[in-house]
């Protein structure tokens, strides 16, 4: 069963975004993000993520955003997570601002992996308990724990 | 290797358990859309109409999902990770799980 907590090894882990704007974090998160090895080159990153989005939103209206990008220039599946305190227009109408980003980048072929991850990350969002969780973090420790804790639910 | 049918009696729990199959890995998944041979008997049969409006709620239709897996535990995580999602399987209302041995599988390679 796919762990998420297999792909946050390095913890890119952001208590505070300071944007307000999607494009403001896609960048912010891209930072981030390419502070792994998996993603060698920002800016490929950072056009895969955009032109994502631009087929559909990734806000799942729960006042969370998924921002992915597939891409052959990424080398494994990496994800970040990023809390937002003000909450970021995803351009949703009607949706509450996003306060909980994930934001993961996938190699191209990972077809399977993808839908699996995207899954796996679905399903701890709908639930309010998890999401409240997270957002109470303090530090990126903490964050990681409760993957760790929702991973270990359907662990063994 | 083996079939994994799940038969989900409130059919708008089909999203909830394609994204079960989904994280599980599950591929080559099909959706059938069936009823219920109670339904059946007592809205087609009129000798049975008797039983329309009986417990079952009137639901006509039902979702079976069906996958093969290489996993013989696969029921069992299909459930937990479905319990998650609020869809309970010891409730009988929710539906039924079942793995079965496939003794031959002709299909292209993934």
């Amino acid at each position: 069963m796919v762990e998420l907590t297999s792909f946050m090894k390095e913890k890119l882990i952001c208590l505070d975004l300071k944007s307000t704007t999607k494009a403001g974090v896609f960048d912010e998160m891209s930072d981030i993000i390419s502070q792994s090895d998996a993603v060698p080159d920002r800016d490929i990153f950072l056009a895969a993520l955009k032109a994502r989005e631009a087929v559909m939103t990734t806000s799942l209206g729960d006042g969370v955003g998924i921002p992915h990008a597939r891409s052959d220039s990424i080398k494994k599946l990496v994800i970040a997570v990023g809390l937002s305190r003000q909450g970021i227009d995803f351009g949703t109408k009607g949706d509450p601002p996003v306060r909980i980003v994930f934001m993961f980048g996938i190699p191209a072929k990972e077809t399977k992996l993808y839908i699996q991850v995207l899954a796996k990350i679905s399903r701890f969002a709908r639930k309010k308990a998890n999401r409240d969780r997270l957002l109470a973090a303090k530090t990126e420790d903490e964050v990681y724990a409760i993957f760790d804790e929702f991973d270990s639910l359907t662990r063994g | 290797m083996y079939l994994v049918i799940v038969v989900l009696f409130q059919e708008e729990q089909l999203d909830d358990m394609l994204s079960v199959f989904a994280e599980l890995g599950l591929e080559n998944t099909v959706v059938v859309e069936a009823t219920r041979m109670q339904e059946l008997l007592a809205f087609d049969v009129p000798i049975f109409a008797g039983l329309v409006g009986s417990s079952l709620g009137g639901k006509r239709y039902i979702k079976i999902v069906i996958a093969p897996s290489d996993d013989e535990h696969i029921g069992t995580k299909i459930s937990r990770v479905a319990k998650d999602l609020d869809m309970d399987f010891s409730n009988r209302d929710v539906g039924m799980i079942l793995t079965l041995p496939i003794k031959e599988y002709l299909s292209a390679e993934d």
